[in-house]
C-alpha cells in the first residue's frame, strides 16, 4: 500500500514537472515577443497573437497537404514571423510615426488591437489535423508523453537560449538594449531605428510563431478547452510578473505562471490564474520582480 | 413590435449598449489610460442581473444590483491597476477579456427578454451629458489634466491615482448600465460581450472623437448601422475593427474633426 502511494506521487510529481517545462517554456518565449517589442518600441504589442495565429494556419494547411511535421512547423514558423513583420510595417509603423494627437502615445496599442481583431474575425479557425499528430510516446518515470511535445518542448528552450544570446552577445542586442535605455541617444549613435524594429518584429514574431506551432502540435492539449486562450494570456502575465523590458525576467515569470497553473483542475481555470496573476502583478509588482528603472523610463508617467 | 420596425428596434440597442461602452472607455482614456476591456464590466453587470430577472425579482431592481456589482468590480479593478504605468494599465485591462470568457447567463430568449430600447438610448443620451457636465466640472478638468501631462498635475496637488480609481469606477457603472439593460434585449446573449463588445466600444470612442462626450455616442450610431446594415451585418466584427485601424491610424481625431476642420476653414 505504501509502496503503491509512494509511485502515485512519484507519478503526480513527474507529470507536474512535464507540465511546468512544457507550457513555462512555450510561454516563456511567447512572453519574450512582448518583451522585445517593447524594449524597441516602448509600447505593449497587443497584436502580436496574430503571428500565432498565423502560424497555426500554416501548420494546418501543410499538414492538410500531407507535408512532414519538420517542414509544417518550419513553414509555420515563416508564417508567423513574415505576419509579424507585416503587422509591424501595415499598422505599428504608421500609427507610432503619427504620434501625439487626440490618442497620444496610445495610438499603437489601440492599432495593434484593432488589427488583431480584424484578424481573429476574417481568418478562419485552422483545424486540427489530429491524424498528423500521433508520433509516438516517450516514457518519463512511468509517465507516457506525446513525442511531438518533448520535440517542441526541446525546440522552444534551445529557442529561448539563442534568444537570450542573441540579445546579450550581438550587435543587434546591443542596438536593441541601447534603444530601449534611450531612443534619442541611440538614433544620435547612428543606431537605425526603423530596421531594428523590422528586425525585432521578426525575432519576436518568430518566437511567438514557434510556441504557437509547439501548442498547436501538442496531442492532447486542446482536449476540454474551451478556447486556445492561454498563450496570449499566460505570456502577458509573464511579462507583468517579470517585468516588461527584461527578456531573463519574462523567461522567469513565464516559469511562475506554468507552476501556479498546475494547481488547477480545468484548463478553463488555468486562464482565471493567469488573469489573475496580471492584475495582481500590476497592484502589487508594478514594475515586475526584477525591475529594469533604466529601461524605458520615459513610460513611467 | 411589428416585424418591419424590429431591424430599428435593434439598431436602437446596438446604439444605446455600445454608446454606453463607448462613454466608459472615453473618461478612462481622458484620463490619460487605455482600457481594452471595459465590456467585461457590462458582461459582469448582465451576469448579475439575468438570474435575477430568471427568478422573478422586479427588473428595476435586479438592472440596479447588476449596476452595482459592476461599479464594485470597477473600483477594485481601478484600485489594482490606477498606480500602474500606461502600458502596464493596457496589460491589466487586457485580463478582463478572462473574465468575459468565462461569465455564463441565461439568453434573451431563455429569459423571454422582451424589453423596449427606449430605456438604453435614454439611459445613453443622458450619460452623454452627464459625461458631458462632468468633463466640464471640477472633477472632469482634473482628470483631463491627469491625461494631459501626469507630472503637471502632480505638481499643482493633484492625486492622479484618485483620478484614475474614480474615471475606472464611473466608466465601469457605465458599462454595467448597458450590461443591465442589455438583459432585456430580445436577442441578449452575453458571449457577445467577447472582444466584439471591447472592440465596439473602442471603435466607438475613436470613430466618433474623443474631443467630446457626443463623440462616443456619434461614433455608436455608426457602429450600429454596420450591426444591422444588410451589407455589413455578417462580418459587423471585421468591419468594426477595420473601422477602428483606418480610424486610429488615418483619423485619429474622428469625424469629430472632419467637422471641426471644415468649420474652421
Amino acid at each position: 500500500m505504501h509502496r503503491r502511494l509512494e509511485r502515485a506521487q512519484e507519478f503526480t510529481l513527474t507529470q507536474s514537472f512535464v507540465d511546468i517545462a512544457f507550457k513555462g517554456s512555450l510561454y516563456a518565449l511567447f512572453a519574450i515577443g512582448y518583451a522585445l517589442t517593447y524594449s524597441a518600441g516602448g509600447t505593449l504589442n497587443v497584436a502580436h497573437p496574430i503571428s500565432a495565429m498565423a502560424a497555426a494556419a500554416a501548420v494546418s494547411w501543410l499538414l492538410a497537404r500531407d507535408q512532414p511535421i519538420w517542414i509544417a512547423g518550419g513553414g509555420g514558423v515563416a508564417a508567423g514571423a513574415i505576419a509579424g513583420v507585416l503587422v509591424d510595417r501595415i499598422v505599428l509603423w504608421p500609427a507610432r510615426s503619427r504620434g501625439g494627437g487626440p490618442l497620444g502615445p496610445a495610438r499603437p496599442l489601440i492599432a495593434g488591437l484593432a488589427a488583431l481583431a480584424a484578424f481573429g474575425a476574417l481568418a478562419p479557425e485552422p483545424e486540427r489535423p489530429t491524424h498528423a499528430l500521433h508520433a509516438g510516446i516517450f516514457r518519463i518515470g512511468g509517465f507516457g508523453v506525446p513525442k511531438l511535445m518533448v520535440e517542441g518542448t526541446i525546440a522552444c528552450i534551445l529557442a529561448l537560449v539563442a534568444v537570450v544570446l542573441l540579445v546579450r552577445a550581438t550587435r543587434y542586442g546591443l542596438g536593441l538594449r541601447a534603444l530601449a535605455s534611450n531612443a534619442a541617444a541611440a538614433r544620435a549613435a547612428g543606431i537605425g531605428v526603423e530596421p531594428m524594429h523590422i528586425r525585432t518584429a521578426l525575432l519576436a514574431s518568430a518566437c511567438g510563431a514557434l510556441a504557437a506551432v509547439t501548442l498547436f502540435t501538442a496531442p492532447y492539449y486542446f482536449a476540454g478547452r474551451s478556447t486556445p486562450f492561454d498563450l496570449p494570456l499566460a505570456g502577458l502575465a509573464a511579462v507583468a510578473l517579470g517585468g516588461l523590458a527584461s527578456i531573463p525576467a519574462a523567461i522567469v515569470g513565464a516559469f511562475v505562471v506554468a507552476t501556479a497553473q498546475i494547481f488547477v483542475p480545468t484548463a478553463d481555470a488555468s486562464d482565471a490564474v493567469a488573469a489573475a496573476l496580471l492584475v495582481l502583478s500590476i497592484a502589487f509588482l508594478p514594475r515586475g520582480m526584477f525591475p529594469v528603472t533604466r529601461l524605458r523610463e520615459t513610460d513611467r508617467a | 413590435m411589428p416585424h418591419a420596425f424590429a431591424p430599428l428596434a435593434e439598431l436602437f440597442w446596438r446604439f444605446g449598449i455600445v454608446g454606453l461602452i463607448g462613454l466608459g472607455t472615453w473618461l478612462v482614456l481622458r484620463c490619460g489610460r487605455v482600457m481594452l476591456g471595459n465590456a467585461a464590466f457590462a458582461a459582469i453587470a448582465a451576469a448579475a442581473t439575468a438570474p435575477l430577472v430568471a427568478r422573478g425579482t422586479p427588473d428595476a431592481v435586479a438592472a440596479l444590483a447588476g449596476v452595482l456589482v459592476a461599479a464594485i468590480c470597477g473600483a477594485v479593478f481601478g484600485l489594482a491597476a490606477a498606480r500602474a504605468t500606461s502600458a502596464a494599465f493596457a496589460l491589466a485591462s487586457l485580463s478582463l477579456w478572462a473574465v468575459e470568457l468565462s461569465v455564463r447567463a441565461p439568453s434573451g430568449p431563455e429569459l423571454r427578454s422582451h424589453g423596449s430600447p427606449a430605456f438604453v438610448v435614454a439611459a445613453a443620451i443622458l450619460a452623454a451629458i452627464g459625461a458631458w457636465r462632468y468633463a466640464l466640472s471640477r472633477h472632469g478638468h482634473i482628470a483631463a489634466a491627469v491625461g494631459q501631462d501626469e507630472r503637471a498635475a502632480q505638481a499643482v496637488g493633484i492625486d492622479p491615482v484618485r483620478a484614475r480609481i474614480t474615471a475606472v469606477t464611473l466608466g465601469a457603472l457605465l458599462a454595467g448600465v448597458a450590461g443591465s439593460l442589455s438583459v432585456f434585449y430580445p436577442g441578449f446573449d452575453i458571449t457577445a460581450y467577447r472582444l466584439h463588445g471591447d472592440i465596439a466600444g473602442l471603435a466607438a470612442v475613436v470613430l466618433g472623437g474623443v474631443g467630446s462626450s457626443l463623440g462616443p455616442l456619434a461614433g455608436a450610431a455608426l457602429v450600429a448601422i454596420a450591426a444591422v446594415s444588410p451589407f455589413t451585418k455578417e462580418h459587423a466584427a471585421a468591419v468594426n475593427a477595420i473601422g477602428l485601424l483606418a480610424a486610429t491610424i488615418v483619423l485619429p481625431g474622428g469625424i469629430a474633426s472632419i467637422f471641426s476642420r471644415a468649420a474652421r476653414r
